[in-house]
């Protein structure tokens, strides 16, 4: 992927809504390009600035305006200000623009009094399905909560924010960043009522101690969901931190837990809890508006319907409803997929279309998602040998690679991987970071789980090796879910070291930053100091500058380090700046 | 604006407002100035609606509207977007933030609020667009711009929101820091 293609895609929402392909390559882009991660983070920044509330009134005022336009015309753009000049039955003019139509209709505006309405156009842009509602402050939700139609009380949230009782100012902030970020989130759902920093329920803080021994759910006190079913209210959202952001959403009136989610302290020059928030508001909509049934129905429908185009039908894969297709997270996993769902006729369009569609793109997402729901039948196995084997794109044989690792147990997927590893016609990425060659895939995907640790272990040692494929194994967000660090690794301590004088001797900043970053992982050791101290105080790579502040964050107790983390925070790179601010204690 | 059967008209409008004056915001960054945005461009719309002869969806083409109005310029901002967070606090830190955190937010803010007035309004509609969701199929139908040439407008447009960005991030350093 490339800097334009990568922008291409970039959306409001964050990398992480990206089908699992697109988030893959935008990732590993994104490591290898300073300018495409700046545009990233102040993009992400733009987006997440907070918005008002349309004005109330605002409608009635243009309204006024263009009454009073018809009425009185006016030099101004400013009608709305001489109001008082409305006249009662201002509506003589004798074109009806639109006659029996809905709002959204299509347009189609003549002089001619007696038009009628056009019908809407069979492929009608604009009208997103879930619009954003702003924003609210705290006085539009207590005149949401008091004023207005009918609440449903099923699609009502109460969101609570709750950080840990022992906070310091620091998870103070990231507690109201991520909770700002859920709202903001929440928001976009339409349906959605969200009820936020409402006076009845302010941010209090939260320690397990204050839950009973015996409650179901601790993230429901009966006050709080008291509270919630007074503010009519259906559901509460618990947002509380530890060791990043949690939410949990509850049922107000039985305390049941709906769901929920966790995410680790969000990095500097990440989207600080965008995607985050994303993903939890489409979860959350998904528990409360959407009958999984009638999602994964419509969706098969899709998939099977060969009159639409393939990029589609692979697009309803990405789409089944996460309740119901339990996507299991580590290659070891064997929970059910979605029961049912992949019967033989959905497999056989799922298999056409990872060897027969036209388009690389969707064969290569066919792969790519299949991997998700690890669906366990050789007629697809063989597919993806086949592909494997025979298709003319680089990226489908590597997708096709990863997507083997998990049937590598089956009869002939281990020795088609191994001679892929050998022979396959792909050469090494040039980028220095983290996309597979197909014969790096094909490897990687022999390696059985259990032997996995000592694969990377091996690898690494291996000085015949080029550096990036020795550091490569240490990088997470490989595809097949599996990666490992230096500090579970059996042989972390040993494997620390040797990554470190790799990173000392490495003249190429983004090598030497792969580096520091699998450091980052490891157990503390004061060896690494003087080194990385003299990577943060001046080396001319700002990333390498931010991976060294990160692993000296760990030794601050280091007089030495205390002081130079104290001067990085003022380093010109917003990146080194990021990752000691809140990591010094204020002198 | 003979003609016009202006209840109807803003019947028509009322259901768009909130996606109108999200737009309006993120253009002009102040309150006031995005709610006479999103006014004048429905008052131009429905002049314009005698004339009208496409097809195509209702939002679509007062989005259209309005980014022509904003970039030809015929909406002049009245306050500085500084001036206008300065008015408007409450809007951009949380109302629970300490005073320490509220005025990070704040300096973060008016950082980003000065870089995007330093783009070009072009730049400043295809980003506003983009950051509310719009695909690029729908932003072409609003702007008529190809999809081509949109995707490189709104490359050039990140990258300079970035710059700016930087520039107004970046410390001036001490004499000390400036000699290392």
């Amino acid at each position: 992927m490339n800097c334009q293609e990568l922008h291409q895609i970039l959306g409001a929402d964050g990398i992480h809504t990206l089908p699992a392909n697109q988030r893959a390559a935008a990732r590993q882009h994104l490591d290898t390009c300073h300018a495409c991660r700046e545009d990233l983070v102040s993009w992400q920044e733009m987006v997440a600035l907070p918005l008002p509330a349309t004005p109330i009134g605002l409608h009635g005022r243009i309204a006024a305006a263009l009454a009073a336009r018809h009425a009185a015309p006016l030099r101004s753009f400013r009608p709305w200000v001489v109001g008082g000049l409305l006249l009662a039955g201002a509506a003589a003019a004798a074109a009806i623009f639109l006659q029996h139509a809905p709002p959204d209709a299509a347009l189609t505006a003549t002089t001619s009094p007696s038009v009628a309405a056009a019908p809407p156009p069979a492929e009608q842009i604009g009208e997103r399905p879930t619009a954003a509602p702003p924003a609210p402050t705290a006085e539009h939700a207590t005149a949401a909560t008091s004023t207005g139609p009918t609440v449903d009380l099923a699609h009502t949230i109460l969101v609570l924010k709750r950080p840990n009782a022992a906070a310091g100012p620091e998870e103070i902030a990231l507690a109201n960043r991520c909770h700002n970020a859920v709202v903001r989130q929440l928001h976009n759902v339409r349906e959605l009522k969200i009820i936020a920093d409402h006076p009845e329920a302010p941010q209090r803080a939260f320690s397990f101690a204050e839950v009973p021994p015996n409650a179901n759910n601790p993230w429901a006190s009966p006050t709080d969901r008291q509270i919630a079913r007074r503010l009519q209210a259906g559901k509460v959202l618990f947002i509380s931190t530890d060791n990043g952001c949690n939410a949990y959403l509850s049922d107000s009136q039985t305390g049941e837990l709906v769901g929920g989610g966790m995410a680790g302290e969000a990095n500097p020059g990440a989207d600080d809890w965008y995607s985050f928030a994303s993903l939890l508001a489409k979860e959350i909509a998904e528990k409360i508006l959407h009958d999984p049934k009638t999602l994964l129905a419509d969706q098969r429908a899709r998939l099977l319907n060969t009159g639409l185009g393939d990029d589609e039908r692979v697009d309803a894969l990405w789409h089944l409803p996460s309740e119901v297709t339990k996507r299991p997270f580590r290659r070891s996993d064997h929970a059910a997929t979605a029961s049912g769902f992949f019967d033989r006729e959905v497999l056989a369009a799922v298999i056409a279309l990872g060897t027969r569609s036209r388009s690389a793109e969707v064969r290569s997402s066919t792969w790519a998602i299949v991997r998700d729901y690890r669906i366990d039948d050789p007629a697809l196995a063989d597919a993806l040998v086949h592909s494997l084997a025979k298709d003319a794109n680089d990226d489908v044989r590597m997708q096709a690679a990863f997507t083997l690792g998990y049937y590598v147990d089956k009869p002939g997927v281990r020795d088609a991987l191994l001679k892929a590893a050998a022979e396959d016609s792909s050469a090494t990425p040039k980028e220095v970071c983290c996309i597979y060659s197909v014969r790096e895939a094909a490897e990687r995907a022999a390696i059985p789980d259990n032997d996995f640790d000592n694969w990377v272990h091996k690898t690494l040692l291996n000085s015949e090796l080029p550096v990036r494929s020795r550091l490569l194994p240490l990088v997470d967000g490989a595809m097949d879910g599996r990666f490992a660090t230096l500090g579970n690794l059996p042989t972390g301590r040993e494997d620390a070291a040797v990554v470190f004088n790799i990173g000392r001797r490495e003249q190429n900043p983004k090598l030497r930053q792969m580096a520091w970053n699998a450091l980052s992982r490891a157990a503390p050791d004061d060896k690494f100091i003087p080194v990385l101290l003299n990577d943060l105080q001046s080396h001319p790579d700002e990333y390498v500058r931010a991976a060294a502040a990160r692993i000296l964050t760990k030794h601050t107790a280091n007089p030495d380090v205390q002081q130079a983390l104290e001067q990085a925070r003022h380093d010109l790179s917003f990146q080194v700046r990021g990752v000691v601010e809140g990591k010094v204690s204020n002198r | 604006m003979p003609g016009i059967d202006h209840q109807r008209f803003s019947n028509l409008i009322e259901p768009h407002l909130d996606a109108l004056f999200r737009a309006a915001y993120r253009l002009t960054r102040n309150r006031a100035d995005a709610e006479d945005l999103v006014q004048d461009a429905c008052i131009r719309a429905c002049q314009q609606l005698a004339g009208l002869r496409e097809t195509g969806p209702v939002k679509s083409w007062l989005l259209r509207v309005m980014h022509n109005l904003y970039v030809d310029g015929a909406r002049r901002a009245k306050r500085s977007p500084i001036d206008a967070w300065q008015a408007q606090p409450a809007e951009v830190t949380s109302p629970a933030a300490t005073p320490e955190e509220s005025l990070d937010q704040r300096q973060s803010v008016d950082q980003l609020e000065r870089a995007w007035s330093r783009l070009d309004r072009d730049h400043q509609s295809l980003l506003a667009l983009r950051a509310e969701g719009y695909s690029l199929a729908e932003i072409s139908a609003i702007t008529n711009i190809a999809t081509d040439a949109l995707n490189m407008r709104l490359y050039r447009a990140r990258q300079s929101l970035t710059r700016h960005l930087q520039q107004e991030r970046t410390p001036t350093p001490t004499p000390m820091e400036a000699t290392k």
